[in-house]
This record gives structure tokens, C-alpha cells and sequence, in this order.
């Protein structure tokens, strides 16, 4: 019999999962998805989607993540797979797999990380993600169902390196909008973006990744790409707050939740913990709060060596 | 809980068809013939034995190896399977214990007045002063910690029981303590060297302990003992074994442990599913042992620094009879203690059990761990996934003892005059401090005080959100604790780690004061950046 996946939430990385399992060797359910599209047949309850589940997406962001692995906590079993999303963070910078843990007893659990953008997924482009996980059977099952997708999964066993890197994302789009919104040119966007890179880099060495983790899919081949494109939301408020409108009036009009605005925040202070200078992070984080004159203050990174630690 | 006699023989039969059949299989699969694998048993073999050239066993085992090579040469192919099975055997032999229970029975009763005697003995002063009450070791042993809860998992399943390990004597007092709680004997693998020491052979041979070669480097012997300890917990006996292999040389607390012998418990827990055995659960109880002075101290820390694991089986402090017993002797004469924390129990895949086995999940849940060993439903061990969970147990384990360790005034003077040292010089890596005590190594005894003033703070706040225990002697104000602390080093080692002159303290033996020190590394408390890596196993790089 061809195994259940449950997508439980209806976040980006839960629409995406829908779109590209739809014609995956798999029994497709799905709870909490209202934003899912109606090819996915809805659970009657969560027991009931939990039940003989060979695969469970987590798909929310932030908080949402929290209350959906609390949910998910109590029907949870030994034996289920579970896939997350690399992007979001909790307080004292708790990565996703972090937050599953400490809310459930799901243990095989893969986090995916890579270069994931919706408009891809629209255009049925094949998709190359990296899934980072220390059990055999999170390979196993996540490559049994991405058989029918246009889904190509690279192995990793970093799941700090892969989570940092995915919740760095977001501070490279909104870095990459400031740089737009400054009308600054490709060269020094580009440097901003390769600064952020080493950032993420530090500091997610400091939790115990692996370096050579920021040379793949999920350091030069997710975060580089960011400086190109131009609709994400966290790009969008970049480029906002840099031609000086209000962080509190840039999130209202936001149609998403722009997480990255609280990730910066708790990648200071996770950086600030363990000794990591992150000064280009910290620059973020003071023009978010209204800092004035963000040009200079960028200028001063770009001056700044581009050296690993 | 059977009787060993009758399971000697079946454990026995077990541990060689299962060793025998892993390694076969394992050749198969990568295409090598069985004899590579009995010639790389001989080639180990004999390179140990002529490196040890009095162990114990030499005559034995070089004749077994000699006519073992004979007999590979001479022998068809196929009739290396009958080969490899009797160098398991061989193995199987070493390993297994004495344990009897009748002589069992007789020396715990014995125990007790036993080592009371021999206390007494040494210690005439104290006995004087205490007549007509004869001390005991209940007087210089503690035991807090999850005592009733241990008892407890004990009725429910097979417990291994995984202490930190800092001196020769935790054996022995863990061996005391389960006794003085009630409990059967635990079956423990002890260090060869153990065995042929005259102060604890006798209670190695009788008190069910089964023999770890730590000098043989062959993967059979490896594979055999695993499997020797792994039947055992299926057997269900309760078992001890000291997770980080070694004692600890910096005196820190064990943070990577010997993932091998720990995988044993997942190992047993999956075969009782298998089987469906009528109690197939495992609980791994962690332990501190916290001493006041450790008797090796000074032999550890010079290791330690030396960084040299070929002088890890040299002879130290516990292989001298003379010293083991003035070290009981200032151990009773001083009031010294030691303390064993019992925490909570874990399941093999690292979560916290309740009083009753059930495993919990971080919310508090039951939760049924079979379903972590599923494979299409059916419980199936799997090396790569079994690995994965021990890891994520020996951290859970490594908490657990983090939480139970007991702080003493030893550590908290070493601590304090340490830091003072780095204040005093701060372009001084700290090997080179402890080489050359820096530039001012006379530190006045009112600064001194207040710097435990500010580490027993820290520690009391550790203490209120139970991140560590605080023993009896840190329970003063500072002055007493510097006065407590002093007058230890003083007791036992040869020079004492720090001392007073005048109003002056000063570092006598900065080695000394580090490993004391050592047993609050780890801890989120001080001003410096600590001083071993994240591991416990070295200094700093950076520090040099």
C-alpha cells in the first residue's frame, strides 16, 4: 500500500508539499489546511490523520509551527516520519526540529532546507532540496514519495547548519530589499548577501553545525539566489523600511507574516550568547528599528573584509 | 531473576553463535574472507601481548593465538566459521565473571562490617572518639537522588546503571551503595587491572563483575563484549557500567561517553521485542559520584596534561595498597564525603521514564517507545537508527549526571583561586599558568573569599533550579568553605593544591587546582570563558 502523508498546516512549505506529491506514490490527507487546494482530501479529525501516517508535514511558520507541533504532540508516535520546513525560529533561537522535539516524542524528523520558490513550483521546474536528518528512515520514506515528484533530495545530517541557514534566508531577502531600496547596484547587494552568508555561517557554527554545510544547496545555492528576486514579501518590507517607511507600517501591509523581522532579532541575541559578532545582522536589526540613515551604516559592512572566521 | 548458573552456560552459547553470525555476515557483505578476520584478531593479540608483557592471562592467551595462526593455515576455507567461533569463545571465557550467588550472599553480608573494620583500623583516632559506636561507610558515603524511583524501575524491567567515574574506588562504593539499598547484585564491567589488585580482586571476582580488557584493540573482542553485555540486560540482569570509558583525567564531568557498551541497552530492548519477552524494558539510570578528594588525583591530572593516552594504564595512586589506605584513613578522619546522586531513569532512546517504566514525552505523555524500533510495523534493530538514538541518550545521560553532581569546598576554592590566577594574568594561556603559576601566585586570603563569595552564590542559584547539588561543606559562609578546602588539600596529597602563608594564599599545585575546578566546568556560571573543550577531554586550544 502506497504510505499516508499528512500535511498538517497550510503555510507555503505545506502548499508547496501538496502541489508536488500530488502525483506522488502517496495517500495524501491533510489537517489544518484550509489554504491547501481541494485536491487534498481533509482528515476528519487529527487522531484520525495521525493514524497509520508514514509521513507528517509540519507546514507553519514562527508560532504557528509551535502550536501545530503542540497538536501534532498528542497524537504523535515513535514511528512517524516528520518533515519541516528549515525558515522559522522561536525564542532563544529554537530551531523547527528544536521545537518538534520539545513538544512531542517525534524523533526521526527531517528538516528541508534549499532553495524553495513558489513561482518554481507554479512552472513545475524540478526542484532540488537538501534533507538534513540523522535517521535512515526519514531518507528513506522522503525519498519514496519525492520518487513521483519533481523533487530531487540531497542528504545532510546538519540540522543546525540547514535550519540557520533557512531562517538566515529571510534576513538575506530583506538585506537584498534594503539594498533596493538604497538603489544601491548589484555589486554591493551581492556583497551584502555574501556578508549574510558568513554570518549565518558563524553563528550557526557556534550551535554545533558543520561548515562545510554553508558551501551546498543550502549556503551559496539558497542564500546567493536571494539577491535576485524581487516579489518575496521579506524583500518587499526591506525595501520599504529602507526608503524609510515604518517597520509597524510596512508588517500591516504585508499580506504574510514577515518573520524574518523577529529571526534577525533572535539571531542577535543567540549571537550575543555565544560570543559571535554578527555586525551586519546587528545592522539589520537597528534600521528594522527605525535607525537613521541605513546607507551609512551598510556602507561600514561593505568596507569590512569579506573573511570567514 | 533466574539464577546465573543456569544462564552462565545459555549466555554463553548465545554470545558466541550471535558474534559468530554478525561478523560472518559482516564479511560477506564486503566480500572478505573469514580468515582476514581471525588474522586481524591474531595480529591485535600480539601486539598487545608483547607490549604487556606481565598482564594478566599472557601465557594463555599467546598459546591460544599461537595455535590458532597453526590451525588457520592448515585449515580448508570452510571450516573457518568452527575458527572464528573459537576465538569467540575465547573471548566469551575472559569476559564472563566469577559471579556466584552463594559467595554473593556471604560477602554482602559481610561487606558492611567488613569495610568498617578496615575504616576503624585506620583510623584509630576516630574510632576512639565515636567508642562505643563503630563508624562505617554510612558515615562518609551520601546518597540522595532518585533512590525509591531506582527501586522501582527495578520491578519493572532490567536497569543499567551508567555512574561518572573518577576514581578506582567508584566500583567499590557503588557496589556498597546498591547493596545499602536493597538491591541484587548489578552485574558491572570491570577493568582487568581491577581484578588483579589485592584491595578489590576479591570483590571484582565475587560481587558479579565481568571482565573489559581495555588493552585489546581487536574488533572480535569488541564485538564479543557488546554482545556479552548486551545478553546479560536480556537475561535481565541489572547491570553497571561507567559510560565514559575511563576516569575522568581532568576531573571534569563526563560529556562524550563510549557510545558501544551504552548501545547495548537499545540492543536488548529490541531483541526482548523480538521475542516478546515478558519485561523487555530497559532503564538506564544515570549517577554522579562526587568525592571531596579524589585519590588519584595527582596521577589523573598529570595524564590529563600530559595528554597522552599511552600512560592510561600505567600504575597510579589505587595500585599502591599503602595509599589506597591512608586515603580510607583521612576519609574518616576528616569527615570527608562522598556523595552518589541517583537520577531519574531514561529509556534507551533518552527520555525521561516515570515511577511506573512508562517512557514520557517532553509534555509529560505516555509514550510507546516500541514503535521508535518499527520497521513496516515490526520492531527491527537497525545500526545506523539504534546509533542515533544512543547518542541522543548519552546527552540526556550527560544532564542527568550534570544534575547530580554534588559541589564540595574543594572544588569551589580550587575554582575561585583559579580564576583569580587568570585575573592576575591575563596574557597567560592557562597551561602555562598552571606550569609557571604566573606572574603573582600570592593572592590575599580576603580576595580569595570574596571570589567564593561569588561562586557559591552562582552555585546556590544552580542549586534552586536543580542544576546541580551543593554538598555540606558549601553550605557555610566563605570563610569556612576556604578554611574546609584548604585543610583537605592538605590531608591527602602529596602537596596540597593550594595553601595559606600569612594572609597570602597561595597555588601550590596549580595542576591540582585545575582538576578540582574541572568539577564545575560546564556549569553557566563565571566570569572566564571556560577551560576545557565543549567535550571535557582537553584544554582550550586557545588557552595554550
Amino acid at each position: 500500500m502506497e504510505p499516508k502523508v499528512l500535511i498538517l498546516g497550510d503555510d507555503d512549505f505545506g502548499q508547496a508539499g501538496a502541489q508536488m506529491l500530488k502525483n506522488a506514490p502517496c495517500r495524501l490527507e491533510a489537517f489544518f489546511a484550509d489554504r491547501l487546494p481541494s485536491h487534498v482530501p481533509r482528515a476528519q479529525t487529527l487522531e484520525e490523520g495521525c493514524r497509520d501516517v508514514a509521513v507528517v508535514i509540519l507546514a507553519g511558520l514562527g508560532s504557528r509551527l509551535a502550536e501545530l507541533a503542540d497538536r501534532y504532540g498528542e497524537h504523535a508516535q515513535g514511528d512517524h516520519v516528520v518533515l519541516l520546513n528549515a525558515r522559522s525560529v522561536q525564542e532563544d533561537f529554537e530551531l523547527p526540529y528544536e521545537t518538534l522535539r520539545r513538544r512531542s516524542c517525534a524523533r526521526q524528523i527531517g528538516v528541508l532546507g534549499g532553495p524553495l520558490h513558489a513561482q518554481d513550483l507554479a512552472s513545475q521546474q524540478h526542484v532540488n532540496l537538501v534533507l538534513a536528518t540523522r535517521f535512515p528512515e526519514v531518507r528513506r520514506r522522503a525519498q519514496q514519495i519525492a520518487a513521483g515528484a519533481a523533487l530531487t533530495l540531497a542528504p545532510s545530517r546538519d540540522l543546525v547548519g540547514v535550519s540557520v541557514a533557512g531562517a538566515y534566508g529571510h534576513l538575506t531577502a530583506m538585506l537584498t530589499g534594503m539594498a533596493q531600496g538604497l538603489e544601491w547596484g548589484d555589486t554591493s547587494r551581492s556583497l551584502l548577501v555574501a556578508h549574510a552568508l558568513l554570518e549565518a555561517r558563524a553563528l550557526a557554527l557556534a550551535l554545533g553545525a558543520e561548515a562545510s554545510t554553508f558551501q551546498g544547496l543550502v549556503g551559496w545555492g539558497e542564500l546567493i539566489p536571494r539577491a535576485s528576486v524581487r516579489s518575496d514579501r521579506h524583500t518587499v518590507l526591506g525595501r520599504e523600511v529602507a526608503r524609510g517607511t515604518l517597520l509597524a507600517d510596512a508588517l500591516a501591509a504585508s499580506e504574510q507574516p514577515v518573520e524574518g523581522v523577529e529571526t534577525a532579532r533572535l539571531a542577535l541575541q543567540a549571537g550575543e550568547r555565544r560570543g559571535v559578532e554578527l555586525p551586519l545582522t546587528r545592522i539589520l536589526v537597528e534600521v528594522l528599528d527605525g535607525a537613521p540613515n541605513p546607507g551609512d551604516r551598510f556602507e561600514r559592512i561593505l568596507a569590512t573584509p569579506l573573511v570567514a572566521e | 531473576m533466574v539464577t546465573r548458573s543456569e544462564d552462565r552456560p545459555r549466555i554463553r552459547q548465545e554470545a558466541v553463535i550471535r558474534v559468530s553470525e554478525t561478523m560472518a555476515r559482516s564479511a560477506a557483505a564486503s566480500d572478505r574472507p573469514l580468515a582476514e578476520i581471525l588474522e586481524e584478531s591474531i595480529f591485535w593479540e600480539r601486539k598487545r601481548l608483547a607490549r604487556d608483557r606481565n598482564g594478566p592471562n599472557r601465557g594463555k592467551d599467546s598459546d591460544f593465538w599461537g595455535v590458532l595462526k597453526t590451525k588457520l593455515r592448515s585449515t580448508p576455507e570452510h571450516q573457518h566459521r568452527a575458527l572464528l567461533r573459537e576465538a569467540v569463545e575465547h573471548y566469551v571465557t575472559e569476559i564472563e565473571g566469577n559471579f556466584d550467588p552463594r559467595i554473593y550472599t556471604a560477602v554482602t553480608r559481610a561487606i558492611p562490617p567488613a569495610l568498617g573494620l578496615v575504616l576503624n583500623a585506620v583510623s584509630p583516632r576516630k574510632v576512639f572518639q565515636n567508642l562505643p559506636h563503630l563508624p562505617n561507610l554510612d558515615d562518609s558515603i551520601t546518597i540522595v537522588g532518585a533512590t525509591d524511583h531506582l527501586a522501582r524501575l527495578r520491578e519493572r524491567g532490567t536497569v543499567l546503571l551508567v555512574p561518572t567515574h573518577a576514581s578506582h574506588m567508584d566500583s567499590i562504593i557503588m557496589g556498597y551503595v546498591l547493596f545499602r539499598l536493597g538491591h541484587p547484585p548489578f552485574l558491572y564491567g570491570a577493568g582487568l587491572n581491577l581484578f588483579t589488585n589485592p584491595f578489590t580482586g576479591f570483590f571484582m571476582r565475587n560481587l558479579g563483575a565481568y571482565t573489559v580488557d581495555r588493552k585489546k584493540s581487536d574488533p572480535l573482542y569488541k564485538e564479543t563484549l557488546k554482545e556479552y553485555a548486551t545478553l546479560t540486560l536480556e537475561f535481565g540482569y541489572h547491570s553497571l557500567f561507567f559510560p565514559g570509558g575511563t576516569r575522568s583525567r581532568s576531573g571534569a564531568l563526563e560529556r562524550r561517553l563510549k557510545l558501544g557498551l551504552l548501545s547495548t541497552g537499545l540492543r536488548a530492548y529490541v531483541h526482548n521485542l523480538q521475542r516478546r519477552a515478558a519485561k523487555p524494558k530497559i532503564y538506564i539510570v544515570p549517577a554522579a559520584i562526587s568525592y571531596q578528594l579524589v585519590l588519584e588525583a595527582e596521577s589523573l591530572v598529570t595524564d590529563f596534561l600530559r595528554e597522552s593516552g599511552q600512560s592510561l594504564y600505567t600504575e597510579d595512586e589505587f595500585d599502591q595498597p599503602g595509599q589506597v589506605f591512608r586515603f580510607l584513613s583521612k576519609l574518616v578522619g576528616l569527615d570527608s564525603k562522598i556523595h552518589v546522586g541517583f537520577g531519574r531513569g531514561l529509556d534507551p532512546f533518552g527520555n525521561p521514564v516515570d515511577d511506573d517504566g512508562e517512557s514520557l514525552d517532553p509534555k509529560g505523555r505516555t509514550i510507546d517507545i516500541a514503535r521508535y524500533t518499527w520497521v513496516e510495523g515490526v520492531p527491527t534493530p537497525s545500526l545506523e537508527r539504534d546509533g542515533e538514538f544512543t547518542r541522543e541518550a548519552a546527552d540526556q545521560i550527560c544532564q542527568s549526571m550534570t544534575r547530580e553532581n554534588v559541589a564540595e569546598s574543594t572544588h569551589v576554592v580550587a575554582r575561585a583561586i583559579l580564576d583569580l590566577l587568570r585575573d592576575r594574568n591575563p596574557s597567560m594561556g592557562v597551561f602555562q599558568l598552571i606550569r609557571t603559576r604566573g606572574d603573582d601566585d600570592a593572592i590575599p586570603v580576603a580576595e580569595v573569599r570574596r571570589r567564593i563569595d561569588e561562586v557559591l552564590l552562582e552555585l546556590r542559584q544552580l542549586a534552586e533550579r536543580s542544576e546541580i547539588r551543593i554538598g555540606p561543606t558549601c553550605e557555610q559562609a566563605a570563610d569556612r568553605v576556604l578554611e574546609d578546602g584548604l585543610r583537605r588539600f592538605a590531608s591527602f596529597h602529596t602537596k596540597p593544591a593550594a595553601s595559606q602563608r600569612g594572609d597570602r594564599i597561595l597555588a601550590t599545585d596549580p595542576s591540582l587546582l585545575l582538576y578540582y575546578q574541572n568539577r564545575l566546568e560546564g556549569y553557566p556560571m563565571g566570569r572566564h570563558r571556560p577551560l576545557l573543550t565543549p567535550d571535557h577531554r582537553s584544554l582550550r586550544p586557545r588557552e595554550f
